[in-house]
């Protein structure tokens, strides 16, 4: 069946950020000054101005720092998964600087809680796009 | 000495407004007309006189432009307009923009407007917008992140799980909101609401029900901002400006906004306290919004705001009341401008005209939503993304 649900635009700063989740892999940029990671993935470091960096790979688990959960639909595409979970995930080891958005799945919608633990799942919805949502860590 | 050399140097002179509707039936260049010429009228001046024009909008342009409503009006000189993009967090950053503009001497009298036709035409693009997904949307829409509940729910969820608030706080702000509105000829929602009903209304985007949320609305408020000196010689009492904040930097914990930081300049800037102040309407697009905007800017302790509103401090004889028009939630969806009017109509001699007083104000609560002798009102937009101190003179 054809995926229909709106898909990112890469640009030139993020685009490594979404061809690595297509190799399953998580990644941030870490920056070659001061060592900060950079969250969301931009040229300049906000905190020393360093333009130079790396792209690392990440822990692929991390916390719930907060979440919603979408009842009411607005997009027409998305009618057949409510109720989800869309949280904010603080990433281990990245000093609380990468916090990704993301889904909570295969844990009811009740049972999400702050400060849950979770872990990566890499969802290939097409070909070109995969993206990366977190299940409760077991 | 404070460097604020703005201070008190210009006024509101002119608030004017529509009706609040789902469905205006006519366009937003004609709305805008509507409540600019009646705060023009009201101001005391001519179309003539005004010389800037000021507007907003959220992300996708769903109003007439400023330059072309000036067409619209038949302005004759137009020194300076501008249209920003920065939605509800910008509704006092507009009055603060005109108010720079009156003091820097570039313009005389501008018009500040807001008009949308939001129930009856934006809601049906909605879904359209969903699929454009550049810039830091990327790492949202994706997911599902379409409602604006969406976004400012993780806020609330955040300071839940930090300070132990609950939904039934919420319920509590919600209700007295709707209080306010029912005192409030153009409210659009003026039926009772009770605790219940918010506990048993359904959820949008958890942890908001339907009563949390605010209202769509086809309509427009205008304002004019004059200088402090030619404001005296106007058909209303001065509404003087003390200070403004126009902008907000990024705030990484989202169990407080930027009024923690925007909060402590503003009152510095007007020489006053959180304490001085006599109303606030506080941008509220969902209940806890308007909670968390309340303890960042100082008026109530970080945390303690649900014990705050079960009190009942917000209401209209309370220690600070608190949108005193409904707000967002029950009056209507005019980005906030709405909430600067409300402000202004508290200060002004005969106060608010539009309660269900028949003559003078009483302050009988079942008709009178007039506040007694207040000062000094605050306003802010949505996550404190600019906010306002306004004096009566």
């Amino acid at each position: 069946m054809e995926y229909t649900k709106p898909l990112p635009t890469p640009d030139q700063d993020t685009l490594p950020f979404w061809e690595a989740c297509k190799q399953h892999e998580l990644k941030a940029q870490k920056c070659s000054s001061c060592s900060s990671y950079r969250w969301r993935p931009r040229g300049l470091c906000p905190k020393c101005r360093s333009w130079e960096f790396q792209w690392v790979p990440l822990k692929g688990t991390g916390t719930v720092y907060s979440y919603v959960v979408v009842h009411h639909v607005t997009v027409p595409e998305f009618a057949d998964d409510v109720p989800y979970v869309i949280a904010h995930v603080t990433i281990d080891g990245t000093d609380d600087e990468v916090r990704i958005t993301t889904n909570i799945i295969d844990c009811p919608w009740e049972n999400v809680q702050v400060g849950m633990r979770v872990t990566v799942v890499f969802d290939d919805v097409t070909p070109e796009f995969t993206l990366p949502k977190f299940r409760p860590l077991k | 000495m404070v460097d604020n050399p703005i201070k008190d140097k210009t006024a509101v002179v002119g608030i004017g407004w529509t009706a609040f509707t789902r469905r205006s039936g006519t366009s937003t260049a004609a709305l805008a007309a509507q409540a600019s010429l009646m705060a023009i009228e009201d101001a005391g001046l001519r179309v003539e006189d005004i010389d800037g024009v000021v507007s907003y909008y959220h992300k996708h342009n769903d109003t007439v432009d400023p330059k072309e409503l000036a067409h619209y009006l038949g302005i004759p000189r137009l020194d300076y307009h501008l249209l920003h993009d920065g939605g509800g967090s910008w509704n006092a950053g507009s009055i603060v923009a005109a108010a720079a503009l009156v003091h820097a001497g570039l313009c005389k009298n501008v018009l500040v407007y807001r008009s949308k036709n939001t129930y009856s035409e934006g809601r049906a693009t909605a879904p359209k917008r969903a699929h454009e997904v550049t810039g830091a949307d990327q790492f949202t829409t994706p997911f599902g992140m379409h409602h604006p509940a969406a976004n400012f729910g993780q806020y609330a969820t955040a300071h839940m799980a930090r300070y132990g608030t609950t939904t039934l706080d919420f319920a509590h702000l919600a209700v007295t909101e709707r209080k306010h509105a029912m005192l409030n000829k153009k409210a659009q929602m003026r039926k009772p609401m009770t605790i219940e009903d918010h506990q048993n209304s359904r959820w949008i985007v958890y942890p908001f029900r339907l009563l949390d949320c605010c209202q769509q609305t086809d309509g427009s408020v205008a304002v004019v901002v004059s200088s402090a000196e030619r404001a005296r010689d106007l058909r209303h009492n001065p509404v003087y400006i003390m200070a403004g904040i126009g902008g907000n930097a990024y705030v990484a914990d989202l169990w407080q906004t930027y009024g923690v930081y925007s909060g402590p300049r503003l009152f510095e800037m007007a020489e006053i306290t959180p304490k001085d102040v006599s109303v606030a309407e506080v941008y509220d697009p969902f209940t806890f919004m308007c909670m968390t905007h309340l303890e960042d800017f100082g008026f109530v302790p970080k945390g303690e705001i649900g014990p705050w509103v079960r009190e009942g401090h917000n209401a209209l004889d309370g220690d600070l009341p608190v949108n005193t028009h409904g707000g967002l939630l029950s009056e209507a969806h005019i980005h906030g401008l709405n909430h600067i009017i409300e402000a202004v109509q508290q200060l002004r001699t005969e106060g608010v005209v539009d309660d269900l007083c028949d003559g003078p104000h009483t302050f009988d609560r079942s008709v009178c939503r007039q506040v007694k002798e207040p000062q000094i009102a605050f306003v802010c937009g949505e996550g404190a993304g600019s906010a306002i101190l306004l004096r009566k003179g």
